[in-house]
């Protein structure tokens, strides 16, 4: 049955423009979806703590609303749900990057203010009263001592939602961004060489997420904070998440 | 200069409900050093934090070399807790920060110094603790005893008027408790206003001005060391003094 | 009596045998049931009621064959991109699902035809953008459904646009042939490519708000695809289309699913 899969086509498809362009795309769109996410996922857990009632309620009903519905059902409603109600929406300037990069970001800053607030809450509450009898102001021990150490924490979930964020991407294929799974769909519909043009689609995912692993643990290391010898330290256990 | 270094004046302080502090009263001059002792629950760690402006109080005063501080907001009174210096049970050193980052760090961040300039007063005062050769390790590299110094260095690089203490020793191996001291004893000598809650009552004679014992929210007794330990007046104080001894 | 017995007796065993052989004729190819995958986003050929029943000329047409062998037509719901495959990985035995008969699909799978219409721009009620055949594309946004030969035509006119220094105009690929008429009600697409069967048909189901701009001269056949190894079931199809052309099944279909009847001949 293994004679059946060309190398050679399969080789072609893997160095073919589209598959490319493909996974560049979808590259750059996990990056900038889980970069915004990041960032307001950071003020939505802030939030969760707020003093004003009314800033929790909001942020609880935030993350209630994206976790609770599929990331299609949000994906779709922005794409052919929004223009039905402002047609501004219709027009050229809505490409469907755009509409996966707002429908991607919202939803995972969702699951990102979670994961940030448990990194939050796990730095000593020692490190912020010692930081308020030095005289630093709340925003500086935020900064200086708290958010380093809370990075820490949420690196393995974080990377563990990119890998995520990433075959998310393959959900924009229904609206039309030409993604690398779209590449790898027209490929097999034009020659019907399905088993090659599914596998070369595969190197690419494989590839990326090797690359990041490899960050990852670059990055764990030069958050672990013990002098020169950098000795190994045991495994901080990622944030449990929902599935999707 | 006839303003006490400290003074809290009828202080009352209420957690959920429950008053953990009904009035007390505590004054601190300049040079002077004092030693709380106390059972648990007595509020003496509630004090030692209301004089250092990290709680607000309910009623009553909190001053600071005469100026009244403890009716301040928030962002008004950040820069005044500077200059009161606060040493901690668990040390509280920055964990992603080396010894010196974290002497450094007051000086950086809230006196807004250089950090060339900043450096070098840190390594100034780690070296009167003893650490100048940790400079460049991180607290979990450290010993508690080690910590603690740093904590102690971290608080007075910052020039304060006076110095708290709460139970510093009590996290400590036996064994690393008399380095602690030791420094405390040095400091004291050097003439800086102190406040010390501990349970060190050897440490606590031979530096204290005088003693004072807390029970249930409210100061019992006060006195210089001969005559509180041999003398006590009041029965809790006796008490206590027979369960620690 | 006793000297017809023997006579009459061959006759009726003959007249049996005759009826046995005449049930042969219509012998089915399948045994008791065969499956038949279909993407229901392709109306009037097969959709989906709001109840989310398959229903549509193609699911007539395989009831039609099963009632013809005297089996039961079991419908499979599959993507149109996985339609093949799946006719590859054996989980229908046929596919019917108005799908063009070509060269290139039918040298991988073979194909009996069964109806031919014509390709259609459909564009909004009123013809906005004043698109009269394909050239008049160019500059556009074009809606179509992913995988098709609508797309890879709409493809290769956007490549001659470019060569020609012509701007070449927006394409979008959707799931479903449906979704992409939906991007001309939302306002989105200025002109959707699929077939003339379809175009009639939503127009009909929008009223007011859809037209056909332009219907392409060339037919196109529609097919039934069976696996290449499946010889006694390819002559069963032709046979039974045959019989369904000649005694009028297809052209009560058309009919009744709004199919000009010519297209069925």
């Amino acid at each position: 049955m293994l004679a059946s899969f060309d190398t050679h086509i399969f080789w072609e498809a893997l160095t073919s423009r589209p598959y490319w362009h493909g996974a560049l795309l979808a590259l750059e769109l996990t990056l900038v979806s889980l970069a915004a996410a990041c960032v307001l996922g950071f003020f939505l857990a802030l939030g969760r703590s707020s003093r004003f009632r009314w800033v929790r309620a909001l942020v609880f009903f935030y993350n209630w609303i994206f976790r609770a519905t599929p990331t299609l059902l949000q994906l779709l409603f922005i794409w052919n749900g929004l223009p039905q109600i402002w047609s501004t929406f219709a027009s050229d300037w809505f490409k469907p990057f755009l509409a996966a990069f707002i429908a991607l970001s919202l939803n995972e800053a969702a699951y990102m203010s979670e994961i940030i607030r448990a990194g939050l809450l796990s730095v000593d509450p020692g490190q912020e009263l010692a930081g308020r009898a030095l005289g630093m102001t709340r925003p500086r021990i935020l900064r200086r001592v708290i958010v380093p150490q809370a990075v820490r924490i949420i690196i393995p979930p974080t990377g563990n939602e990119f890998i995520t964020l990433l075959k998310l991407t393959s959900l924009a294929s229904v609206i039309s961004l030409h993604e690398l799974l779209t590449a790898s769909q027209v490929r097999g519909a034009a020659d019907f060489r399905y088993a090659e043009s599914y596998a070369a689609a595969t190197v690419y995912y494989l590839v990326i997420v090797s690359v990041l692993m490899a960050i990852q643990a670059q990055l764990e290391r030069r958050f672990t904070w013990s002098s020169a010898g950098r000795k190994r330290r045991a495994p901080v256990p990622a944030v449990a998440h929902d599935a999707r | 200069m006839n303003d006490p270094v400290l003074r809290a004046a009828g202080v009352h302080k209420s957690y959920d409900g429950l008053e953990v502090l009904r009035g007390v009263s505590i004054e601190v001059g300049r040079g002077e050093v004092k030693v709380i002792i106390g059972p648990s629950g007595s509020g003496k760690s509630t004090l030692l934090r209301c004089l250092a402006l990290l709680e607000p109080i309910d009623s009553g005063s909190v001053q600071l070399e005469g100026d009244e501080l403890s009716a301040l907001r928030e962002k008004e009174l950040a820069p005044h807790r500077s200059e009161v210096g606060m040493v901690f049970q668990r040390f509280n050193l920055f964990q992603n920060m080396t010894a010196l980052a974290n002497v450094m760090c007051g000086l950086v961040e809230v006196r807004r110094l250089k950090k060339r300039e900043a450096r070098e007063r840190a390594r100034e005062f780690l070296d009167r603790v003893g650490l100048a050769d940790k400079a460049d390790n991180y607290p979990e590299e450290l010993s508690g005893g080690q910590q603690q110094r740093v904590a102690i260095a971290r608080a007075l690089v910052m020039r304060p008027k006076a110095m708290l203490f709460d139970e510093p020793t009590s996290a400590l191996d036996v064994e690393l408790v008399r380095e602690v001291l030791d420094v405390m004893e040095g400091l004291a000598r050097d003439g800086m206003t102190m406040v010390v809650v501990s349970h060190e009552l050897r440490f606590a004679h031979s530096v204290a001005s005088s003693i004072l014992m807390m029970d249930e929210g409210k100061v019992i007794e006060e006195a210089p060391p001969d005559r509180f330990f041999s003398a006590p007046s009041h029965e809790r104080t006796k008490r206590f003094l027979a369960l620690v001894e | 009596m006793k000297r017809y017995i023997g006579p009459l007796g061959i006759l009726a065993a003959l007249i049996a045998a005759l009826a046995v052989v005449g049930t042969v004729t219509a012998a089915s190819p399948v045994k008791g049931s065969f499956k038949y995958c279909s993407d229901p986003t392709f109306p009037p050929m097969e959709y989906k009621t709001t109840a989310g029943k398959a229903i549509g000329f193609d699911i007539d047409l395989a009831n039609a064959i099963a009632k013809y062998w005297k089996v039961k037509a079991k419908f499979v719901q599959t993507a149109f991109s996985g339609l093949l495959p799946g006719l590859a990985a054996k989980r229908c035995t046929v596919v019917i699902s108005g799908i063009f008969v070509t060269p290139d699909r039918v040298k991988q799978f073979p194909a009996v035809s069964y109806m031919r219409s014509h390709r259609a721009l459909v564009v909004q009620a009123g013809n906005p953008k004043r698109i009269k055949g394909p050239n008049d594309l160019s500059g556009k946004t074009v809606a179509v459904q992913a995988a098709t030969k609508y797309e890879e035509y709409l493809k290769a006119l956007n490549d001659q646009f470019k060569a020609a220094g012509k701007p070449q105009f927006t394409l979008q690929s959707y799931p479903g042939d449906t979704d992409a008429v939906g991007q001309l009600i939302v306002g989105r697409a200025d002109a959707v490519l699929t077939q003339d069967t379809s175009g009639a048909f939503q127009k009909k189901q929008n009223p007011g708000k859809l037209a056909i701009a332009y219907l392409f001269p060339e037919s196109d056949a529609f097919g039934i695809y069976y696996r290449k190894g499946d010889t006694k079931l390819g002559a069963g199809l032709k046979t039974a289309i045959k019989q369904l052309k000649k005694n009028g099944t297809l052209r009560k279909l058309a009919a009744k699913h709004q199919i000009p009847v010519s297209n069925v001949k």
